[in-house]
């Protein structure tokens, strides 16, 4: 009876004093999963383009943090996983912006060209 | 005494190594850092400000709040990626923009070379491209744009716009309307803004006042179509992301 009053008070002082990490698995490990497929298939797409070559720096970064996240699976941090995987996502926005741009800065190019001419 | 501390240590050591939240929170507040010195850089750049894409620009804005919110309630985890996240946007934005000036310098070069050479561009639009040129369109993406401001468009009387036609709006939409004539299968968009509440859907009666004109002057009403955006849109002035009074023309149909 001793024994468990003091573990019991042992815990309670380390509840009160220490931020306890409550796991909170808001996603499960198949909806990861599928994320990380649909954000490699895209990315496939991306690499096939003739854009390709104009954000090389970006496809990196998306591998990064698809590997990342898929070693983080595997270590069966979802959550983590999750938020990785979901930075990784978001970066094809900047993949269209870059593309749009490297299209502007080619127009405008071109433009100086035919009136120098 | 000596089983009494096992306990607790074997407690500690359980409690520790369950799964959680990273107590990363060095490497939150660094990316909040870098996003705190992205915007700064940004209101430096005064040439790129008409162009950053506002919907990229407030969505990065809540994004580093919320960030900045996750790392005083100790929820690293989260506020490392939400600070990612409106990194990635902000340099999205300005991404953008330096491609919007770029656009929007090109165009106006080819505009201006051409009005001072009275030369026809070689578009792809024939002969009729001097006209595109001459009312001022802008190309955006498939469509053409222009957009007016109200008090440019409508007249005055002492201090107060009231809501007719001005001399000089007719003849810019005179140019509009012979765009529209010859190219026969183009469409037209009339889209209405206001600064303040939109009472009784008072964008759409401007749009309309515009459209009566056109179709006045012959385009056919099959072709024009009203939108009242109310004051759900802004635009970048030079005072900042402002809600502003004005008529913005689409026109498809040009190619």
């Amino acid at each position: 009876m001793k024994v468990l009053i003091s573990v019991l008070a042992a815990l309670a002082f380390f509840l009160a004093v220490t931020p306890v990490p409550v796991y909170c698995q808001e996603h499960s490990r198949k909806d990861v999963q599928n994320l990380i497929v649909k954000v490699q298939k895209k990315l496939d797409e991306v690499k096939s383009s003739q854009e390709a070559e104009f954000i090389q720096g970006i496809i990196i970064k998306i591998e990064d943090h698809i590997n990342s996240a898929q070693s983080l699976l595997k270590d069966r941090k979802t959550e983590q996983a999750y938020f990785e995987i979901s930075i990784g996502a978001i970066y094809f926005i900047m993949v269209d912006a870059t593309i749009e741009k490297v299209k502007a800065d080619i127009h405008l190019e071109d433009v100086k060209k035919k009136i120098n001419q | 005494m000596k089983g009494k501390v096992s306990i607790f240590i074997l407690l500690v050591f359980i409690l520790s190594a369950m799964p959680g939240y990273t107590t990363n929170k060095e490497g939150a507040q660094k990316i909040i850092n870098s996003v705190e010195n992205l915007i700064k850089k940004i209101e430096t750049k005064d040439e790129l400000k008409p162009y950053i894409p506002f919907d990229v620009y407030s969505e990065a804005l809540l994004n580093v709040t919320y960030a900045r919110n996750m790392l005083d309630a100790e929820k690293y985890l989260e506020s490392y990626y939400f600070a990612a996240a409106s990194l990635i946007r902000f340099e999205t934005a300005i991404v953008t923009a330096e491609g919007r000036k770029n656009s929007y310098t090109a165009l106006k070069m080819e505009r201006d070379y051409y009005k001072e050479h009275g030369a026809k561009k070689d578009t792809g639009l024939g002969d009729k491209a001097a006209m595109i040129i001459e009312a001022n369109l802008l190309k955006k993406g498939p469509v053409y744009r222009i957009q007016f401001y109200d008090r440019q468009l409508f007249k005055r009387k002492k201090s107060r716009l009231y809501y007719k036609l001005n001399n000089d709006a007719m003849k810019k939409l005179d140019n509009i309307i012979a765009v529209l004539k010859n190219y026969t299968g183009s469409k037209i968009k009339i889209v209405g803004h206001t600064d303040k509440f939109d009472y009784k859907n008072y964008s759409k009666e401007k749009a309309a006042i515009i459209a009566r004109y056109l179709i006045k002057n012959s385009v056919p009403k099959e072709r024009i179509q009203i939108i009242g955006m109310g004051n759900k849109d802004v635009i970048y002035t030079h005072i900042g992301f402002r809600r502003v009074s004005r008529i913005e023309l689409i026109i498809s149909g040009l190619e």
